[in-house]
């Protein structure tokens, strides 16, 4: 019967067929001259122009590290859209969401984005359903593509695993499937990008992770300028030393490009050796050189949790315990073993020491928050979550479990935080001055709220200076911003024996009001390191007693509407501020942490939305922050 | 009407599955009696780049003997599999028949360029996304709310005597910018929160007005010039709202598709009446 109906359609569309066709294309002919090639370009040019350079520079807001359904896990784990979505997505439209849930849309766009999918397997899994492609007739195709979510999730692991294993199956990594996705995803970033209002950078994700210990490096092109033709995977080679050595190359060959390390929470103390690195190197000049000519940035905030340092090895930072998430990549939610060579502040401290020894410092890194969602949409609005995986665009299934998972995995998708967002001081939003601004570290994290921070330091600034009208281009031109270096040379003929450090914070403008201005202050003596932090601005009119301590901001958060009041904290924060204890003969570190007051977690937003009370293995509310790329001196 | 019919989505559908099926039964005819399994010669050299792909090598005479044994009882067991009705029913094989189909679906959206007709009734439809944004030039003094209530009247009071007597209001040095040249809507509620746009499409030009309220404080502004968004002409954005028509091309076509196979079938949904909630 239905045999028969289609039959007849048929017969209909291909008589018709072919008159539409000569239709059509008749349509197409009569277009073509109408567009005016020379006011096009004309239009093109003028606009490229009328970019605004602030010489002062501007903060631009967005995301390196966002998967899609061309990610193997993305397409796994429930993702529908592509890199082309993505894009959209950041640029303020909506876009399906998949899971159970509807399309999901960003509340307030963002100025610049990269979809950096996964290099191995990248668009593979996807193009398993393609009839067209040959891939779809591999045994595994008809595993990864199950509608039963026990067979996909197992197939799914097996390759997982494999991967970080270091054994990849060939006919996954056939040139002549992944060279077409790839290049695909190169031009899908150029068509998006758009100079002075909104700009992207062509990226991937470079996945080692060596018995489920987190190496990953998403890398950044500044430009489609002599790209290569395939990224390099961890198939390639799991050493980070090698992936190094592989961009060296492409530098050589023309292109522009710089890697950022990830999660050393789920690293179990690799992502920042102490003796000798994973690839095998003792850490040497060398290794720091090659490791700093490749890494300025760190991320140290996203999803799968925070990297700054943990309560174990900063005991006395009461802030420290924040969207913790302790776990390695194994799929059954296994803990790592080893804080040291975990978090940034530790390795910014033990980088130090090292140059202190002659050995140069791997770990000088500018800060970024970032996402790591696999959904295209970066996920950062606490009150707009929509998780980190397409299955869970659904407010009951991330906050309560998803169904046929074992409570372990709830519990680490429960633990997830929003995202964070990576913050660029540039002279304008184009992909020349973000990427100069990337490489002087003049950036900061926040964990993905949109906090403005700037930090100056000098031994030449006034104590009064931010009275000044003026004061930032003196800022400019007497010290140097975030990021930036200070040192014994400076010292001579100045006017202060101490750094002078001037900072302003101010509110999201649709956020939550301030608590507090940190300085996180790290230095080695005698071949030992130690921090300590400074609490140098304070939101209404607190004062830090003579213990040291400061009394806690407030929290206006009622938990069952999942609200909280402007009426604590202040809008603006700003200080200039003169390091007490310092000492000219030895290296140290200054970076800013900046508070808000407390406000619902995203978990807080979703039980207030399906009506139940919150969950109790989770915080009801938390303090989000910015964290500033350090300064530096060097004695 | 003809080109009403070519555009229906199911049409192109079968159109294409059916050069499909024809392209595959001219390759690989299928075999003719009911209890045979033909491997032809294409068949084998498939069979031999496949391992090819994985081994790295070409299989030897013996291994390429059980390939095509391994590929026989595949066959068989497909077709028997078939006899006995088990592939009704199966979640993955469902699944699978489906993914296909919405893969043949995914580009044929696109294969007919839009008339000029319909890529301008489409840029007319979504204009609001190719219009340059409004654009605003003004000065701002900021006052935040952190100070007390008292000290702060005081201290817009004092703003406003300046103001009455024609000088310009002192604010607070923050990150904010004092003056703005031709910002756009974007720009404006990153700097001042989502409800500041408002306040200045309703200030006076060229007048120091306020205190107006932003997502930080309060604030004295001075507009100076509003220039209107335009729509750029289609010629200067086509290549956009080409790329855009194509995106949104594939999405309802592919609903259309679905809502047509729907209207083709007769649903019935027993669903037992459900008691309370």
């Amino acid at each position: 019967m239905v045999k028969s109906k289609i039959s007849i359609a048929l017969a209909l569309t291909l008589t018709l067929g072919v008159q539409g066709c000569t239709d059509k294309t008749q349509d197409k002919a009569e277009a073509t001259p109408k567009v005016d090639e020379a006011s096009t370009e004309l239009m093109a040019k003028s606009s490229q122009s009328d970019i605004a350079i602030n010489p002062t520079n501007d903060v631009y807001f967005g995301n390196f590290h966002i998967h899609t359904s061309y990610s193997f896990d993305g397409f796994t784990n429930g993702s529908v859209t592509n890199p082309d979505d993505a894009y959209r997505w950041a640029k303020g439209e909506a876009i399906p969401g998949g899971g159970t849930g509807g399309d999901i849309q960003i509340k307030r766009p963002l100025d610049w984005y990269v979809v950096s999918d996964h290099a191995e397997y990248m668009g593979v899994f996807k193009q398993m359903s393609n009839p067209a492609n040959p891939i779809s007739q591999l045994p595994i195709a008809k595993r990864i593509t199950s509608k039963d979510q026990a067979v996909a999730f197992k197939a799914y692991s097996e390759v997982n695993d494999g991967m970080n294993a270091g054994i990849s199956d060939p006919q996954l990594t056939d040139p002549k499937v992944t060279k077409p996705i790839w290049a695909e995803v190169v031009a899908t970033t150029e068509s998006h990008n758009e100079p002075g209002k909104f700009t992207t950078f062509p990226g991937y994700e470079w996945t080692s992770a060596p018995d489920d210990r987190n190496l990953h490096r998403v890398v950044v092109f500044k430009n489609a300028t002599a790209i290569p033709e395939l990224p390099f995977s961890t198939i390639d080679s799991n050493k980070p030393e090698e992936l190094w050595a592989w961009m060296d190359k492409q530098r050589a060959n023309g292109a522009t490009l710089f890697a950022i390390p990830h999660n050393g929470n789920a690293s179990d103390g690799i992502m920042f050796p102490e003796n000798k690195s994973f690839g095998g190197s003792e850490m040497n000049t060398a290794y720091s050189d090659a490791r700093m000519r490749n890494e300025p940035l760190y991320e140290m905030t996203q999803i799968k949790g925070n990297s700054e340092t943990h309560p174990d090895l900063s005991p006395n930072d009461e802030f420290s315990a924040f969207e913790i998430w302790d776990y390695t990549l194994s799929p059954s939610a296994v803990r790592p073993t080893n804080r040291v060579g975990s978090y940034i502040r530790d390795a910014l401290l033990r980088g130090m020491k090292q140059e202190a020894e002659g050995k140069g410092n791997p770990f000088k890194y500018g800060l970024i928050g970032d996402s790591d969602s696999h959904n295209s949409a970066s996920s950062m609005e606490e009150d707009n979550y929509t998780g980190k995986f397409g299955m869970e665009n659904d407010a009951n299934h991330r906050l309560n479990g998803l169904p046929g998972f074992p409570e372990a995995n709830n519990v680490q998708v429960r633990e997830f935080g929003s995202a964070g967002l990576a913050a660029i001081w540039a002279k304008s939003n184009t992909r020349e001055d973000l990427y100069a601004a990337m490489l002087r570290k003049e950036t900061y994290a926040t964990t993905g709220t949109r906090i403005k921070v700037r930090t100056f330091a000098s031994f030449n600034y006034s104590m009064g200076m931010l009275e000044k009208a003026n004061w930032l281009e003196s800022a400019y031109s007497d010290g140097v911003p975030m990021g930036g270096d200070l040192s014994a040379a400076n010292l001579q003929g100045a006017q202060s024996t101490a750094p002078i450090l001037v900072i302003q914070a101010l509110k999201d403008a649709d956020g939550a009001n301030l608590d507090r201005i940190q300085v996180i202050k790290g230095w080695v003596k005698d071949g030992q390191t130690f921090e300590k932090i400074y609490n140098v601005a304070l939101a209404d009119d607190r004062k830090v007693d003579s213990n040291g301590k400061v009394t806690a901001v407030g929290n206006t958060v009622d938990a069952k509407t999942a609200t909280y009041k402007n009426t604590i904290g202040d809008a603006a924060l700003s200080t200039v501020w003169k390091d007490p204890d310092f000492d000219s003969k030895v290296h140290a570190f200054y970076y800013v942490r900046v508070l808000e007051i407390p406000t619902p977690r995203w978990s807080t937003y979703d039980a207030a939305t399906l009506g139940q009370v919150p969950r109790t293995d989770i915080p009801v509310s938390i303090q989000e922050r910015a964290y500033s790329s350090p300064i530096w001196y060097t004695p | 009407m003809i080109k009403k019919i070519f555009s229906e989505p199911l049409s192109h559908f079968l159109l294409i599955a059916t050069s499909f099926f024809f392209i595959y039964n001219f390759i690989s005819p299928a075999p003719v009696d009911e209890n045979s399994v033909t491997v032809t010669s294409g068949r084998i050299d498939q069979l031999k780049s496949r391992y090819k792909k994985v081994w790295q090598r070409e299989p030897s005479e013996e291994e390429l003997a059980k390939l095509i044994q391994n590929y026989v009882l595949d066959e068989i067991y497909t077709i028997e599999g078939r006899a006995l009705g088990l592939d009704i029913d199966d979640g993955v094989i469902r699944k699978r028949l489906r993914q296909k189909m919405e893969f043949m679906l995914q580009d044929m959206a696109a294969i007919t360029p839009p008339t000029e007709q319909e890529l301008n009734d489409f840029y007319l439809q979504q204009q609001d996304k190719y219009k340059n944004p409004p654009q605003y030039t003004f000065s701002q003094r900021y006052f935040s709310l952190d100070t007390e209530q008292a000290e702060l009247i005081a201290v817009i009071e004092l703003q406003q005597e300046r103001i009455a007597n024609k000088l310009a209001p002192q604010g607070e040095n923050t990150l904010l910018p004092e003056h703005l040249k031709a910002a756009t809507s974007f720009e404006i509620s990153k700097h001042f929160g989502r409800s500041f746009e408002s306040a200045l499409q309703a200030a006076p030009l060229n007048k120091w007005h306020g205190p107006v309220r932003s997502g930080l404080g309060l604030h004295f502004i001075k507009l100076e010039q509003i220039i209107d968004g335009v729509l750029p002409a289609l010629a200067g954005v086509e290549e956009q709202v080409l790329a855009d028509w194509r995106y949104h091309q594939n999405i309802t076509f592919k609903k259309r598709f679905e809502e047509k196979l729907l209207e083709q079938y007769q649903i019935k949904i027993q669903q037992e009446q459900s008691v309370g909630n």
